[in-house]
């Protein structure tokens, strides 16, 4: 015994530096209230478990001898009558309570078929009214076993410790009791319950904890499963009824009351200093609130504190101080390191126990001007600056083309002005009319000066091509600053050129396949050039013209004749034939089309054709008489 | 110089003289299509082209008429009686009227 004693402490030793601290505690005043407003439920359930709760926690006991007395239960249902007699017992009732329970607790033992949970429950009620010496200790046992063969689960074996706990076969829990917690479920390989839940674990965890004190043995739990344990019981602090209330506190209880128990570090309140607080406090408690039972003031230690950033080592060993008249509450002063803002790493001991927990140094950042610049995009000419100060605007709108590119400089600097660098700088280019918006990061050089540079013919997808006022607005942010910055710098008006609401329109018809007619292309002729003045027109009209009555003057000096002409019916058909050719074309360049004018055209050029070749026929056939 | 003023009257003498009537009634002809496209040049020049097609067409008519009268000059001189063995002056005078119908048709279509 002495040998396994050793080997659990070596355990326990080996766990203090890997286990960790809880960061939190189980709000019992939250769950008294809720307890206390179960009291006059009408629900027996309700009833028993709130008035448990209560009394465990040492509460005032309401008088409800009454409401006991009135309860309408079912004689058959051995839960019911179970938690009806223990509420009597707890708040010293029993007289309110008919004989029947007694008559149905015993005709549950006598029954050969009781599940485990109904002899807990028959024999606990036996208990309540003083007659709990009815079960036997001997054969009781042999038949719990021989139950807990069928059915081994947690639940089982904690209805059968307890009745161990009746009938004080406390060695037979201790034997079975590591076995069980060996059995129990791992969630998240942070913590620990057993199947079935709250109602489960906390029964086994008081029970085996109640034995075990009664045997005056160390706890078979080991650190790692109290904390585990201490962790299920935290993520379940939020129930809201009263058998949640009850549970939770009875299971808290049990972890609270074991050496040594489970310890939370937490901060309590602000998890940052300024340059004016400059203190954290950490509130180190057991898992029900209470002081660390042997805990030294000056073991709390925060043993080391480094910047999250660039892992500098900016403190050590640093002992906290004691609030006066708070026993859990433990000071930090963190003067050192208020100057520099950014997060912290501090790691805390308290005893043998160690945690470590962020903190944040909030600072102030301050930024005096920024320099406005607009300069081609070739950077052919200087860009034209404008300064602004803090927190200033713009007096007049700025103005950049597609051409242009608008630059934007500012030195972000601490409290100190000492230039420094954040988390967030960002740049708003946005609508002053609509709603569209575009975010630029500004990125920061060697010696710490933001630069943000749009170039405006490149911004401009970003703003659908829509020309316009857009607002400048800079903001500036930090998880560890204290004032973080948005300053509206002024308006600019960016022109994005000739391809401006074009092609935003394109971008703002519907995107996927088109489906359906499109829209007709009609076809554009080109523009007429301007005509010249009527009368130019009209003077170089006759101009052409006049070489005609040249012509005709000419032949007629010439002494033309149609001596010559030979009065045949072909001479005037020619002549018609060809003039209604010449006519035709006239037609065709005036209305007629192409097809038209052939279909007509062929007729009439044979007409011509023939009485073309007769005439000249007959004028060679003259001409060769004549000789 | 002197010779130049003297050759001149001397051209045109000989010209008016021994130059068939048929070949200056054709020489006329030449002269006015001559000057018609003369015309629409200095036009063309001092206003400008546009339309583009119609001032082509008009000026294509000109000279295309202007190298078929040449062409029937050349038929109907008899001083090229050889050249032209077993195609009479009335027989050039009908290529050149089939030409005309076909250049004009092209021109009318072309003119818009």
């Amino acid at each position: 015994m002495y040998l396994r004693g050793g080997f659990l402490l070596l355990i326990s030793l080996l766990s203090v530096s890997n286990a960790n601290t809880l960061q939190g505690t189980i709000d019992l005043k939250r769950l008294q209230t809720i307890l206390q407003e179960n009291v006059k439920s009408k629900d027996i359930a309700s009833l028993y478990y709130a008035v448990k709760g209560l009394a465990l926690l040492n509460a005032d006991l309401p008088n409800v001898c009454q409401q006991i007395k009135d309860f309408k239960y079912d004689v058959n249902n051995i839960e019911q009558i179970f938690q009806l007699t223990n509420a009597a017992v707890i708040t010293g009732c029993q007289n309110s309570l008919s004989p029947d329970v007694l008559s149905a607790s015993g005709a549950v033992l006598d029954k050969p078929d009781a599940t485990i949970q109904d002899l807990y429950h028959a024999v606990y009620s036996l208990k309540a009214i003083g007659r709990g010496s009815v079960y036997d200790k001997e054969d009781a046992l042999k038949n719990l076993i021989q139950l807990l063969k069928k059915d081994d689960s947690p639940a089982n074996y904690a209805y059968v410790f307890a009745l161990c706990e009746h009938m004080g076969s406390l060695a037979w829990t201790a034997t079975h009791a590591e076995g069980v917690l060996l059995a129990a479920d791992e969630s998240d390989s942070k913590a620990l319950h057993f199947e079935g839940g709250l109602p489960v674990t906390s029964h086994l965890l008081s029970t085996i904890t109640r034995t075990y004190k009664n045997l005056k043995k160390p706890s078979p739990l080991s650190e790692e499963q109290r904390y585990k344990f201490a962790e299920y019981l935290l993520s379940r602090r939020s129930v809201n009824t009263a058998k949640g209330a009850a549970l939770l506190i009875e299971a808290a209880f049990a972890l609270a009351d074991i050496e040594p128990a489970p310890i939370s570090i937490a901060i309590k309140g602000r998890k940052y200093i300024t340059s004016e607080v400059d203190t954290i406090e950490f509130s180190i408690t057991d898992l029900i609130g209470r002081p660390v039972r042997g805990l030294k003031p000056d073991e709390v230690v925060a043993q080391s504190g480094t910047r999250l950033a660039d892992d500098v080592v900016v403190l050590s060993k640093q002992p906290l101080t004691q609030k006066a008249n708070e026993a859990t509450t433990f000071v930090l002063n963190l003067s050192k390191i208020k100057a520099q803002y950014g997060l912290y790493k501090i790691a805390l001991s308290a005893g043998a126990k160690a945690a470590s927990v962020n903190v944040a140094v909030l600072g102030e950042i301050q930024v005096s001007s920024v320099e406005v610049g607009i300069g081609d995009v070739d950077g052919t000419t200087s860009p034209k600056v404008t300064t602004i100060t803090y927190p200033n605007e713009l007096k007049e709108t700025l103005q950049a083309d597609h051409l242009q590119k608008v630059t934007l400089k500012f030195n972000v600097r601490d409290k100190w002005s000492k230039p420094v660098l954040l988390q967030q700088a960002f740049v708003r280019v946005g609508s002053t009319s609509g709603d569209s918006e575009t975010i630029f990061v500004a990125e920061p050089d060697n010696t710490k000066a933001y630069k943000v540079e749009l170039n405006v013919g490149g911004i401009a997808k970003h703003l659908n091509y829509n020309s316009g006022s857009y607002s400048l607005t800079i903001y500036l942010g930090d998880s560890a600053v204290s004032n973080p910055i948005a300053w509206s710098v002024g308006e600019v008006l960016f022109n994005f050129g000739k391809d401006a609401n074009a092609v935003g329109a394109a971008l703002v018809s519907p995107t996927g396949p088109h489906r359906g007619a499109r829209a007709q292309i009609a076809h554009a002729f080109r523009s007429p050039e301007a005509r010249p003045a009527r009368l130019v027109s009209d003077v170089f009209a006759c101009a052409c013209a006049a070489p005609l009555l040249l012509l005709l003057l000419l032949w007629a000096r010439l002494g033309i004749n149609f001596g010559n002409l030979p009065l045949t019916p072909s001479v005037l058909v020619f002549h018609l034939a060809l003039g209604g050719s010449l006519g035709l074309y006239g037609l065709l360049w005036l209305q007629l089309t192409m097809f038209d004018t052939m279909r007509y055209l062929l007729p009439l050029a044979a007409i011509t054709f023939l009485s073309g070749h007769r005439l000249l026929r007959r004028l060679v056939k003259d001409k060769t008489q004549s000789r | 110089m002197s010779s130049l003023t003297a050759v001149i009257p001397k051209l045109y003498q000989e010209y008016i003289s021994k130059t068939p009537k048929k070949l200056k009634i054709i020489d006329a002809y030449l002269l006015y299509v001559f000057l018609t496209a003369v015309i629409q040049f200095v036009y063309c020049c001092l206003v400008g082209t546009f339309p583009f097609n119609s001032f082509l067409s008009g000026f294509i008519s000109t000279v295309s008429s202007f190298v078929l009268g040449v062409c029937l000059r050349l038929q109907a001189n008899p001083e090229n009686k050889n050249e032209f063995q077993g195609l009479s002056a009335e027989r050039g005078f009908a290529d050149f009227i089939f030409a005309h119908l076909v250049l004009h048709i092209v021109v009318i279509n072309f003119i818009g």
